[in-house]
């Protein structure tokens, strides 16, 4: 029976993790309607800044993660401003194979600056498991779901109750009119880029705590994207329980799949999950269906 | 107040939105730009915001000045801050926003939340009805509803002069007259200026101080707006 | 198309055609295995050129497809004994099916949505691939073939492959150009453009978007039998979501939407990956990391770079800048 429980908590926390992931695109969708594909290399790049940092700052892990976070604000100003600006309004081959280029492109770049072995990302939340009832779980994983849970919590406030969270909704809802408002969409979009950075960091070292780092991490957020599509493409709140879904079933699957199979249940089992979402439901649970009256 | 001289907007490079056009909307007045589908007025009043890139036009000849400022390449939201707020054809909406929400984003220019909330009550007071929708999401309203809604949403901003873009499309006769009387309302007692597209001419001469009548993205025919409402040969200024 | 520029298209085709037949006897080893390689991979990218650039169904699984046909043939082959023909028409035909799929799946997902299932496609084809009994396709090992046989020779050295290659290249891409000016071309453009109102027009909307993967699949799976049939061994890890993209990165580097930037997009690219690999050890000293790991990195953030250029700035990519003659599209 712990087994059991030990998979489902597992699939939850994982699941939570895939939650932070996939808020990182979809507040960059929701203020450009530009689904980033390259994400998740920035969420690579945001682990290895840290380990750099951390590198020449071996006493000051915090410090090192602030550091790591403005140089990773910055990189994503950039971005933001030469690559997906000109992509807003674009057609949707446009800024699929925009972003991809994008990926390809950081992907690259990270070879180069860091090469392919794999580093050991400091542990900055402590290595030492956390013991509930008769399970042990990963105390960086724990952590991180507290905190996916305060953050996305903290979005769904901010988004619908202050001023700077409503403009930014209604760029989401179209560029057009929030323009005819009187809204800045490039404030607007500055902002989702600084708020889907600084979630990228705590997801490094949610993800990497004390593991090994290499370039190959970019693919965690292949798997958050069914998370993304589940909750649906502009929903930051619907992102808490589309993760903890992906999460668990992913996990129960393995559970129950994986000796009958040989393993590997739970990587693919998103991607099935994600293709029957997008047959049933491309909307996803929480996403913005248009509200047509007849 | 607002003075357009000789504006001509073409729509990708090649199709001709507006040729020569001229209208003035004096301060305080009610000014009506009417016409069929496709003369040209929703394209007038986008050259007006600055809101024509979106859909491939841009202003390749004439002025556009209010108050004696030109507005010619200054940005939308500057425009808005200005004064000028348009209210875009099509009910566009928050829909996925409440009332109060949609209300108070169109309040982004204000100073602080202070300012807001002031100018919420306000317009609150002028649009009672709104106030027990506040709530509600905007897009399960009724279309008489949502345009009261918008034009509560363009009043946050402040304006002195509102754009109205086909305000009547879609809506039941009673209704177009209570929010015509809006109009008539906010221009006697709080100075606002009105620019109104329409369709339907009948109401928005009864309402205008003046009017315009576009065909083929010209001025075909203008003049006071109890004039033009007799005039036999109206329907023919219109349709050629 | 007057009569003297198709004269004209058709002897610069000759021209260019004669060359590469001549090529293996003025190359070496190394010409030959690049000349193959990039044969197979421009089949596969005309295919995806069809679906993709002339359809506009966004496709992140050609590699997929390719894996396909390179397993079916590579089973037909080595566990029946199929000669060369009857081996690349079963790859042709596993993959045409599998592409059905996913051409079923376009007709209800669109756009954005159709990308990213085609991206879990990819996933999902991999584990599949490796948990299907060991007798079949070898699973994580994968299938060893022998040299595949062709009307009574066998293609058991590279020049023989070469011009096998070069035949099914050459007939597949005067295929594709009878495909894009058939009635079938015109309505995947219709569809790419403006698909509602191809409905409207009476288009069978369904139809072609089937037949658009369909074909796209089928020439993968060509690809991936020739592919089989040249390197003797087809494991999983061959066809990734990877190639996919360096597939999709090709057209548009080489202009969407264009047989002829389909090629041009395969040969730039094909030629850029040889010059870093040659260039590989110096760079690598340059830069401090492993000479293998240069080329893929440098690869990666050359085409990562062409590709945004391109969709920003350059929409019709190369071909773009070839004087209007040489095209027709």
């Amino acid at each position: 029976m712990t087994t059991f429980l030990t998979f489902l908590v597992n699939g939850a926390l994982i699941g939570l993790l895939y939650s932070l992931i996939a808020l990182t695109f979809i507040i960059i969708y929701r203020s450009s309607r530009v689904f980033n594909l390259a994400q998740g290399e920035l969420i690579v790049i945001a682990a290895f800044l840290i380990w750099s940092f951390s590198d020449r700052l071996p006493d000051n892990p915090f410090i090192a993660v602030l550091l790591a976070t403005l140089a990773l604000v910055v990189i994503g100003l950039i971005i933001e401003r030469v690559i997906i600006r000109p992509l807003i309004g674009a057609d949707v081959f446009s800024y699929v194979m925009v972003t991809i280029g994008l990926l390809l492109f950081l992907q690259g770049v990270v070879l180069v600056l860091w090469g392919p072995e794999i580093r050991l990302f400091p542990a900055i939340i402590d290595l030492a498991g956390v013991r509930i009832g008769g399970m042990v779980l990963d105390r960086a994983l724990v952590y991180g779901a507290i905190a996916t849970v305060v953050i996305a919590t903290g979005m769904m406030i901010f988004f619908n109750k202050t001023q700077t969270g409503l403009e930014m909704t209604a760029v989401a809802e179209g560029h057009e009119i929030a323009l005819s408002m009187g809204i800045s969409i490039k404030k607007s979009l500055a902002i989702s880029w600084i708020l889907s950075c600084i979630l990228s960091i705590v997801a490094a070292i949610m993800f990497l705590n004390g593991k090994g780092l290499s370039f190959a991490a970019a693919d965690v957020a292949l798997v958050a994207l069914p998370a993304v599509l589940l909750a649906g493409l502009e929903s930051v709140g619907g992102v808490l329980i589309a993760g903890l879904i992906i999460g668990i079933t992913a996990q129960l699957g393995s559970y129950w799949l994986d000796p009958l199979v040989g393993g590997g249940v739970a990587d693919v089992l998103p991607f099935v999950f994600m293709i029957i979402i997008l047959l049933i439901r491309p909307t996803g649970l929480f996403g913005w269906k248009s509200v047509d009256r007849l | 107040m607002l003075e357009v001289r000789n504006l001509n907007v073409i729509y990708q490079n090649v199709i001709i939105g507006t040729s020569d056009v001229s209208l003035v909307v004096p301060e305080g007045g009610i000014v009506a730009l009417l016409g069929a589908n496709g003369a040209g007025k929703s394209t007038t009043l986008r050259a007006i915001s600055n809101l024509l890139s979106g859909m491939g036009g841009k202003i390749v000849g004439g002025s556009i000045s209010y108050k004696g400022e030109s507005l010619l390449g200054v940005g939308t939201r500057e425009i808005v801050k200005k004064g000028v707020v348009q209210v875009v054809e099509g009910r566009r909406i928050l829909p996925h926003m409440t009332v109060e929400q949609n209300l108070l984003a169109g309040g982004n220019g204000l100073p602080n939340k202070g300012a807001r909330l002031e100018r919420l009550d306000y317009v609150y007071s002028l649009f009672p009805k709104l106030q027990p929708l506040k709530s509600r999401s905007s897009g399960y309203l009724s279309g008489g509803e949502q345009q009261m809604m918008l034009f509560g949403r363009a009043l946050m901003a402040k304006p002195d002069m509102i754009l109205l873009d086909e305000p009547s499309l879609g809506l039941a006769p009673l209704i177009v007259k209570q929010l015509f009387e809006f109009v008539k309302k906010l221009s006697a007692e709080e100075g606002v200026s009105f620019l109104i597209v329409e369709q339907n001419v009948h109401v928005a001469l009864k309402v205008a101080d003046y009017g315009y009548i576009m065909r083929n993205g010209n001025i075909s025919h203008e003049g006071e707006a109890s004039v033009l409402l007799i005039d036999p040969n109206l329907s023919t200024y219109y349709l050629g | 198309m007057k009569n003297n520029q198709l004269l004209s298209r058709a002897w610069l085709s000759i021209a260019v055609i004669l060359v590469l037949i001549a090529l293996p006897f003025f190359g070496g080893g190394r010409v030959i295995g690049i000349g193959i390689t990039m044969g197979i991979t421009m089949i596969a990218v005309i295919g995806l050129q069809l679906t993709m650039g002339y359809a506009g169904q966004v496709n992140m699984g050609q590699s997929a497809f390719m894996g396909v046909g390179a397993f079916a043939a590579g089973f037909c082959v080595s566990k029946l004994g199929f000669s060369a023909i009857p081996g690349l028409l079963c790859a042709g035909i596993a993959a045409a099916l599998f592409g059905l799929v996913f051409g079923a799946a376009a007709v209800r997902i669109r756009g954005f949505y159709l990308a990213l299932t085609t991206i879990a496609a990819q996933y999902v084809f991999i584990f599949i691939m490796l948990k299907l009994p060991h007798s079949w396709f070898g699973q994580a090992e994968g299938l060893r073939l022998k040299a595949v046989g062709l009307f009574g020779f066998t293609l058991n050295t590279d020049v023989r492959v070469y011009f096998f290659v070069l035949f099914v290249l050459v007939v597949l891409t005067i295929g594709a150009y009878n495909i894009v000016r058939s009635k079938t071309g015109l309505a995947f453009v219709a569809i790419r453009d403006q698909e509602n109102a191809s409905a409207l027009l009476g288009i069978n909307v369904v139809k072609y978007k089937l037949l658009a993967f369909l074909i796209g699949a089928c020439y993968a799976g060509v690809a991936g039998g020739l592919w089989a049939y040249y390197v003797r061994y087809v494991q999983i890890d061959q066809f990734s979501l990877w190639l996919s993209i360096w597939y999709a990165g090709m057209i548009i580097v080489g202009g969407t939407g264009s047989i002829l930037g389909a090629i041009i997009g395969t040969f730039v690219i094909s030629m850029l990956q040889e010059a870093l690999t040659f260039l590989g050890p110096r760079l690598a000293e340059l830069v401090g990391t492993g000479s293998g790991q240069i080329v893929f990195a440098g690869m990666n953030i050359i085409l990562g770079l062409a590709i945004m250029i391109c969709v920003i700035y350059a929409r019709k990519g190369l071909v773009g800048l070839l004087p209007r003659k040489l095209t027709s599209e």
